[in-house]
């Protein structure tokens, strides 16, 4: 892995420093974005499972977190939801790691809107990793033969990946200038990154 | 007793000159004095270490679902060369992890790419596949190897020579 200067993980590390630079309303935006934009992989695992395995308290945390990031809620304890969402281990499902990376986000977006709490903004690595883990899979020999920090170089230049990270770095530029966000923006960036899930769902 | 292991993953060529050897590289000098080939490997790890990189590397997970769901192994293969495979992702932190290990205590683990739907010792006999070196030793954590009622990953390494608990 490079981090020093160029590649996805100096990419992803430009992104956490500019969350951490954002007021908590802001960031609890932008990582609940991203755990909606995931949450349609981790449904996908939960019918696979035939519904043994769901979470019904995403879309209950995922409305917490757009009601604290549009100001329509003050600052307040998530820790039973967050406790819940944190505990449930995803069913085996080819998508497992996608479901976690959902998980990841609207915990993340909970402690935002949390009583003296504030997420890792290096959580916003969750928002990519979906389409990391397919790419890397799709890219599995060239790691091989290539090592981690060529790919890590290369894949920068990948057009799902370009896409994804241009999403990410205009929400965050957006939602940097400004204290809360409206929630018919919160609606459209919910829509604009689905550019997060490798798959068309 | 002379000891001239540097850790690593056999990745570079390391050479002893002879004192007075100037500013020659490798070459056999004049005398007929040749310097020393020395290879970069790590030394012998047994499973209790290798478990304890994987520990390593899973509890620097930034998010306790990167830290209590996912499963990593570390193996060792015949030349000592280290891999590290997850059952899932690698988050930023147990990357930065892996990088630290490699970086502060000199060792040389090589991350294995996650291939979904594959336990973290399935990854890592996947990318030895084939290899000249074979995996020799595998330790994982935090749980055993899977039996045969799950993907049976105890079983798999059983059959291919593959030391675990």
């Amino acid at each position: 892995m490079t981090d020093s200067g160029s590649g996805l993980y100096f990419e992803i590390k430009k992104l956490a420093t500019a969350i951490d630079n954002l007021s908590p309303r802001s960031t609890a935006a932008i990582f609940g974005v991203c755990a909606a934009a995931l949450a349609p992989l981790l449904k996908r695992v939960e019918e696979r499972s035939g519904h043994r395995w769901t979470v019904p308290d995403l879309p209950l945390a995922i409305d917490l977190i757009k009601e604290f990031a549009t100001g329509s809620t003050e600052a307040s304890d998530h820790h039973g939801v967050r406790e819940r969402l944190m505990v449930t281990v995803p069913d085996r499902h080819p998508w497992r790691t996608y479901a976690q990376d959902a998980l990841i986000c609207a915990d993340a977006g909970l402690a935002s809107a949390s009583v003296s709490d504030h997420p890792d903004p290096r959580l916003i690595h969750s928002a990519l990793e979906p389409l990391i883990v397919w790419a890397e899979g799709r890219d599995y020999d060239v790691i091989r033969t290539y090592g981690d920090d060529h790919w890590d170089r290369e894949i920068v230049n990948d057009p799902l990946i370009v896409a994804a990270l241009g999403f990410l770095r205009r929400m965050i530029a957006q939602a940097s200038q400004r204290s809360s966000v409206e929630s018919l923006e919160f609606d459209r960036w919910v829509t604009d990154a689905a550019v997060l899930r490798p798959i068309s769902l | 007793m002379w000891d001239l292991t540097i850790p690593g993953n056999n990745d570079h060529d390391f050479y002893v000159l002879p004192a007075d050897s100037g500013p020659s590289y490798y070459l056999v000098d004049k005398e007929g004095v040749t310097a020393i080939l020395v290879h970069n490997q790590n030394p012998y790890c047994d499973i209790s270490r290798l478990k304890g990189f994987a520990k390593q590397i899973r509890e620097a997970g930034l998010s306790s679902q990167a830290r209590n769901q996912r499963v990593f192994a570390v193996g060792q293969d015949s030349m000592g060369n280290l891999t590290a495979a997850s059952s899932d992702g690698w988050d930023v932190g147990q990357r930065d992890m892996l990088k630290t290990l490699n970086e502060n205590l000199h060792f040389g683990i090589r991350r294995v790419p996650s291939i979904t739907d594959y336990d973290a010792e399935e990854n890592l006999m996947e990318d030895n596949r084939g290899s000249l070196t074979p995996l020799q030793r595998v330790g994982t954590d935090p749980q055993l190897p899977c039996g045969p009622d799950e993907r049976d990953c105890a079983g798999q390494m059983d059959r291919l020579g593959i030391e675990h608990e």
